[in-house]
């Protein structure tokens, strides 16, 4: 028996604001999603919105690390209406850069979302994620948030933020068993 | 055969000073640790720490990088005993049932021929941006001992896991 399982994937073919994965079985410990993928962002780099459950009320908080070439810092804040994960988004980076990127970039991400089945805690997230290198100034953030609610997760959004998810961007769900 | 497999799973109903995992098998060739932890120490946060195979020589150590502000911090520790600091969690001050997630890998760690490495990724996560009321954390730490490992004991610096603490153990294949 397979300890991961693939849930589901999403390949855009258009661009799409949003990516939603929907009836999440509760038959595994964590959920855990790796994707690739590039907006429509109008700088190199940006953050987009998960939300659990539709859920879009002031119960998430973010709490990061983030870096570029020469600035480490932390970031943290409470009470928004979507984690702020994966912290890092690789963008179009059209109009207001010169330094576009190149039509083939597209950022990497994993998020592990923990204990998702669990209706005495509240659930919690952590992210990995990094913008395209060929860009002068990649950033690259490890990101975790609170989704204060102990609900059962049984949807995801991935919401593109100030832009749209671009064509070609990869989305899949894992699900991670524990027996 | 599956390259993930369980090895353990604890989820805690009570709450619990240590969770050991004994008996490892070295059948594997790497080991992957999940955890969703909260702790009942009175502070707003805690942290975990490790032993390996019950040694309490000092041959631990350790590299951190912390954020628990909007300044970042790194810091290390060497010949200690166990691996303090060894990932961030949060505590009974802090928001209630904001538990913690946590990923350890431990690479190669039945070879006999060369020291155990292990990565930790962790976050203390609340409602509340006060300075180290939360916390990012990135440890790297070294056991320097050739023997395999079949046991790890997590612990924590001041309190007990909190019920609903889970612990999973997987064994991956190469």
């Amino acid at each position: 028996m397979a300890i991961i399982e693939a849930i589901a994937t999403t390949y855009l073919e258009a661009e799409a604001s949003s990516v939603t994965f929907s009836s999440i079985p509760s038959t595994y410990e964590h959920l855990q999603i790796r994707m690739s993928a590039r907006n429509t962002f109008n700088y190199p780099a940006g953050v987009p919105n998960l939300t659990f459950n539709g859920v879009t009320s002031s119960v998430y908080s973010t709490f990061a690390h983030n870096a570029n070439a020469s600035s480490p810092a932390g970031f943290r804040t409470v009470g928004q209406a979507y984690i702020r994960a994966p912290m890092s988004t690789t963008g179009n980076g059209v109009n207001n850069y010169i330094d576009r990127l190149n039509t083939g970039d597209y950022g990497p991400a994993v998020i592990d979302i923990f204990d998702y089945r669990n209706a005495d805690t509240n659930t919690t997230v952590m992210a990995d994620s990094a913008t395209a290198l060929t860009h002068t100034s990649p950033y690259i953030s490890f990101a975790s948030g609170l989704f204060d609610d102990k609900t059962v997760i049984t949807s995801i959004t991935l919401g593109g933020g100030d832009g749209n998810w671009m064509r070609g961007s990869r989305f899949s769900l894992y699900g991670l068993k524990s027996s | 055969m599956a390259v993930f497999n369980v090895i353990a799973h604890t989820e805690l109903s009570s709450t619990a000073a240590t969770v050991d995992f004994s008996s490892i098998p070295s059948s594997y060739d790497h080991l992957y640790i999940r955890l969703s932890a909260r702790s009942n120490a009175v502070a707003t946060r805690d942290t975990i720490f490790c032993r390996v195979n019950n040694d309490s020589n000092t041959k631990y150590s350790r590299t951190n990088l912390f954020a628990g502000s909007t300044t970042m911090s790194s810091y290390d520790g060497g010949s200690q005993a166990l691996w303090y600091d060894f990932m961030d969690i949060p505590a009974h001050s802090l928001l209630s049932d904001a538990y913690s997630g946590g990923i350890i890998w431990i690479p190669n760690y039945s070879n006999t021929s060369y020291y155990t490495q292990a990565l930790t990724y962790s976050a203390t996560v609340s409602d509340s941006t006060t300075d180290y009321h939360w916390g990012m954390q990135n440890v790297s730490a070294l056991y320097k001992e050739t023997a395999a490992v079949s046991r790890l004991t997590f612990s924590l610096q001041t309190g007990s896991y909190m019920p609903y603490s889970v612990f999973t153990i997987y064994g991956v294949q190469a």
